[in-house]
């Protein structure tokens, strides 16, 4: 399979002040600094080598400050990483000329659907990608109602995103990514403002997007049902990688992801509370199917 | 009650007025203002209030929904009103205490609050039958020769455009915070003006922390989407005047070159007369 992201030991660290940051990289250089230096400047990134198939949905996971959005934003080249270097499709982040062309290439979701939308009617919203790539009319107007159709929001073409739910705004902001032919959608924890519904709406959607239109997904998020849903999970912690694999392998270590400050699907956690009983489920459960059989296959 | 606001909102129907180009009703709105302050009669106020009527007619919006959104403008029309019925000096009509009511007064009072429910109506029918976005693409077409001086027409223009988009989401946010506010005995109702206005401060400061945010991430979200400027942007929609149009331009100049009339009627009049007797001692 062809990569899509590759992230060669990515450094990131927070410049607010210039003199600090030139102290800071000689400190990661090897040159020891003094403990409160470098609680005062950590590294959001430190050291993370990543990769990304063609067509995978991958999900990062990591409680706050754990250098998930940082790396999210450096496969956008909103932020340049300080070492290392980041590649989509082979073009290095850090040429400019490069720029537009991964950022039409790896569409990117916030947090806040109402802070993404530019204009005061989807259709328009939904346009305003490809309006800044500076495609023709015509193939703007096919785009935007492919888009649109992609995540189901085709009767809503006219109306006013502030009437919408938040579900359907963060389906909108899709669309606004979809419509300018991307090859990799990146989610900065769309999810995370969501109701219950909302969120199973977007993840419909992503997984559609993912099975159907083979687009490479890498979604951010704090919720596990989720995770247990892509193809591979990323742990981040403190700017690094530490656990990596698909979810069933990644879930089934519920004792190191608790002491990450992180949960595991409800089921998997039942089935850990049991086995810790001395009920012997067995398997790397997700689901409450997977439960239901396992529990069924103990009688 | 904040949203009922219906200044800078689109009112999602069609009609022939929603259909012309937004160029159209932005000329529009500025002929029918510069008619509205040519008016200096009676019957020229009725003349551009029926004007309204019909256009409000044509498009398709019901006059309730219109009505209710002056709601918000009701202070201030009441402020100018009652100034003006008291400070104009003039022929006094009823006297009360120190406060006197002058013929004048009452006149320019009466004209002021027409004029400017006019005016406000006539605007919230531009916003009202154009989407923000469409506005904007107009003003920035209308706008463009000035590029050349160096003005920044299409940052302005999409400025507006966020502007307008972002009004409802921040009013939503005032009503937020005033309620989790008064929740936690905040009072916004009771005390003299000075204390009430700082009793704002702890709405607004809330309000703009979350504005400047906002603005940041809308910021990053547009250079996401790989926003640039202007430079090489293509428009989906892209604006043609059509037969509508001419149609339009054609009634605007007629109701502007009405308006003069009714300004100037009285010297028309005058001057024919003078012509009339001129030729009469010939």
């Amino acid at each position: 399979m062809e990569e899509m992201i590759k992230s060669q030991d990515l450094v990131y660290i927070y410049d607010d002040d210039d003199d600090q940051t030139s102290i800071e990289v000689t400190a990661s250089g090897g040159t020891p600094s003094s403990e409160s230096n470098q609680e005062e400047k950590p590294h959001a990134l430190d050291g993370v080598s990543i990769q990304v198939e063609k067509g995978e949905f991958v999900v990062i996971l990591g409680h706050n400050g754990s250098g998930k959005s940082t790396f999210a934003r450096h496969i956008n080249a909103l932020m340049l990483p300080t070492e290392g270097a980041i590649y989509v499709e082979g073009m290095d982040t850090r040429e400019d000329v490069n720029i537009w062309k991964i950022r039409q290439k790896a569409g990117m979701i916030f947090q806040n659907p109402d802070n993404q939308m530019i204009a005061s009617i989807v259709e328009e919203d939904v346009a305003f990608g490809p309006e800044n790539l500076g495609i023709a009319p015509d193939t703007i107007r096919v785009n935007v109602k492919e888009a649109l159709e992609a995540v189901g929001m085709s009767h809503y073409k006219n109306a006013n995103p502030t009437h919408l739910s938040g579900g359907q705004k963060q389906r909108i902001a899709i669309a606004g990514i979809l419509a300018m032919k991307p090859e990799c959608i990146v989610l900065d924890e769309p999810t995370a403002m969501l109701d219950p519904r909302g969120r199973s709406e977007v993840m419909r959607t992503l997984l559609k997007l993912n099975r159907e239109e083979k687009m490479t997904v890498v979604h951010i998020t704090h919720y596990m049902e989720e995770a247990a849903q892509a193809d591979r999970v990323i742990v981040m912690d403190h700017g690094k990688v530490v656990m990596e694999g698909t979810p069933r392998e990644v879930f089934s270590h519920v004792e190191e992801l608790k002491a990450l400050g992180l949960d595991v699907p409800p089921m998997t956690e039942l089935a850990f509370r049991l086995r810790k009983k001395g009920i012997d489920v067995q398997g790397d459960i997700l689901t409450v199917e997977e439960m239901v059989g396992a529990l069924c296959r103990l009688n | 009650m904040l949203r009922d606001i219906t200044i800078g909102q689109y009112y999602d129907v069609d009609s022939p007025v929603h259909r012309l180009d937004p160029r159209t009703k932005v000329l529009g709105t500025v002929i029918f203002i510069v008619g509205l302050f040519l008016v200096k009669s009676f019957l020229g106020f009725a003349a551009a209030g029926i004007c309204l009527l019909l256009l409000i007619r044509c498009s398709n919006i019901p006059l309730k929904f219109i009505v209710r959104g002056q709601k918000s403008i009701a202070m201030l029309l009441l402020f100018t009103v009652v100034l003006n019925m008291f400070m104009v000096k003039g022929d006094v009509l009823v006297r009360i205490w120190f406060l006197k009511i002058t013929y004048q007064g009452l006149y320019t009072a009466l004209f002021m609050g027409m004029r400017l429910i006019m005016l406000v109506i006539g605007c919230s029918m531009m916003t009202l039958t154009t989407t923000p976005l469409q506005l904007t693409d107009g003003l920035e077409k209308l706008l463009r020769p000035l590029k050349k001086i160096k003005v920044p027409v299409h940052d302005i223009a999409m400025m507006m455009s966020i502007a307008l988009r972002f009004i409802p989401i921040l009013m939503e946010e005032t009503d937020k915070i005033m309620k989790a506010q008064s929740a936690r005995g905040a009072d916004f109702e009771s005390g003299s003006l000075l204390r009430r206005a700082k009793s704002l401060i702890p709405v607004l400061v809330p309000l703009f922390i979350s504005a400047f945010r906002r603005a940041d991430e809308l910021a990053t979200a547009m250079e996401a989407r790989c926003y640039r400027g202007d430079e090489g942007r293509t428009k989906m929609k892209e604006l043609k005047y059509r037969t509508g149009d001419y149609v339009a331009m054609v009634l605007l100049l007629l109701f502007l070159l009405a308006m003069i009339f009714s300004r100037y009627l009285p010297g028309v009049r005058e001057l024919a007369g003078t012509v009339l007797t001129l030729l009469g001692v010939r």
